[in-house]
């Protein structure tokens, strides 16, 4: 993860990125995506709407109330979607040189350099 | 489950941990949380669990820390003003006790008494100089470096059984570590109006400092002008808020929103110097002047705090009231 964006924050622009979603619609989201691994918390959930939202990579879609109760819906802002992307590449070439790795460890030989190393 | 078919009772015990945030993310957040709370509790429960009190705890810890410094949109400019201002408003003790020190040296008289902070104050120079010029991260590392200095000159003051004079001056050296913070988080120089108030509060505060040590040091005939502005809050604590109160009322948003940090600086060297460090003289706060004893340790980081908070408050009443209404408001009993 960068520096600029915390784990939390990086779900929660992934659950927007599909749409605008309300608070509770973020939580199942994420849940979803990460199948019921991840589950966020309500407080870490505004939290990080509250960081992305000061840099202007999250917005308000619309505000309703439902139940008798404020709903915020929220969406991606064009900057939240660069940074987003941006993110997910660093993590997808992350990923990639370490499936490489292992891939270059499980290689026939390795066994053998590693004994040489160790020896 | 719906927040609508929630227990009254899990709602309102929701709504009382969600009172826990400071009140301006009370009244933008809190009805929005407890209906996604509400939301996501499996039927059946009756109050928060144990989790969720945590949770709402540690944001509405995290909201409390936030609130006590100036918005995102304001911040850059507000902290340039603070360092400006602070900076400028310390060269009144850095003056008088780079004087003192000289004198000390040369007359003989025991530095730990009389200018315990000269060595940092000598660092003062460089930190005006390159807030001026600009470089505000030279100036932030070297006021941090000034504040070390001092700080390890106050625990070499204690070592010598000076506790008295390490509480007298320990303000100075907050202080100095207020404007190392709000050096390296300004992102811009202060507004024109700021900068001119910034000249003016450096000079006149040179000279009052200079004034002082010399009439402290017996270059002056009177004995007393120096005696007066050295004694009890005197010029030494007023110069720079008293500048900051100026430009706040001539300036906006950002020069108030600079108003808290000040404000605890000048809390802290009150409740330093008014406490008592005379015998029998009047104390107006517990204090003992023993550093390490309750009675001197949380009237000198609690009044502050205090002070810090409430001025705050006030700033986020001030920015509400100058606010336009809401064009959609949350419906529902607040929370």
């Amino acid at each position: 993860m960068s520096p600029g964006l915390q784990q939390p924050a990086f779900l929660v622009l992934s659950a927007l990125a599909e749409g605008p979603l309300h608070g509770y619609g973020i939580v199942q989201a994420v849940a979803a995506a990460s199948d019921g691994a991840v589950t966020l918390r309500i407080g870490t959930l505004y939290g990080a709407l509250d960081r992305l939202a000061a840099r202007g990579l999250v917005v308000v879609d619309r505000e309703e109330v439902v139940d008798s109760r404020l709903r915020r819906t929220y969406r991606l802002t064009g900057e939240g979607e660069r940074v987003l992307r941006a993110e997910a590449q660093t993590l997808r070439a992350r990923a990639e040189r370490a499936l490489a790795a292992l891939g270059r460890r499980s290689a026939p030989g390795a066994d053998a350099s590693d004994a040489g190393a160790t020896a | 489950m719906t927040a609508h078919d929630a227990p009254v009772e899990l709602a309102e015990r929701y709504a009382r941990w969600l009172r826990l945030l400071p009140p301006t993310d009370r009244a933008r957040s809190a009805d929005e949380m407890l209906a996604t709370y509400l939301r996501t509790v499996p039927p059946g429960r009756r109050r928060p669990t144990v989790a969720d009190r945590l949770d709402v705890a540690r944001y509405a810890a995290r909201r409390w820390w936030h609130a006590l410094g100036a918005p995102a949109d304001v911040r850059p400019e507000a902290s340039a003003t603070v360092a400006w201002l602070l900076a400028a408003a310390l060269s009144y003790a850095a003056v008088r006790a780079l004087v003192l020190g000289v004198a000390s040296v040369r007359e003989g008289w025991s530095l730990s008494a009389l200018a315990p902070l000269s060595p940092s104050w000598a660092l003062w120079p460089v930190v005006v100089v390159a807030l001026l010029c600009g470089s505000r991260r030279v100036a932030g590392a070297t006021a941090a470096a000034a504040a070390a200095l001092g700080a390890g000159a106050l625990v070499g003051v204690v070592g010598d059984g000076e506790r008295l004079v390490a509480v007298y001056e320990v303000g100075w050296v907050v202080a100095q570590a207020v404007v190392a913070v709000a050096a390296l988080r300004a992102g811009a120089r202060p507004r024109r109006r700021a900068r001119v108030v910034t000249v003016l509060v450096l000079v006149v505060g040179s000279v009052l400092g200079l004034v002082t040590a010399a009439d402290l040091t017996g270059v002056l005939p009177s004995g007393q002008l120096g005696l007066r502005l050295a004694g009890g809050l005197g010029v030494s604590a007023l110069v720079g808020p008293a500048a900051l109160a100026l430009v706040a009322v001539l300036g906006g948003r950002v020069e108030r929103h600079a108003l808290p940090p000040f404000a605890a600086v000048l809390a802290v060297l009150v409740v330093g110097r008014d406490g008592g460090l005379l015998p029998g003289s009047t104390r107006w706060v517990p204090m003992t002047g023993l550093p390490l004893d309750a009675a001197t340790l949380l009237p000198l980081v609690g009044l502050p705090v205090l002070v810090l908070v409430a001025v705050r408050l006030v700033v986020a009443a001030a920015d509400r009231a100058a606010q336009p209404r809401r064009a959609v408001r949350p419906a529902g009993p607040p929370v």
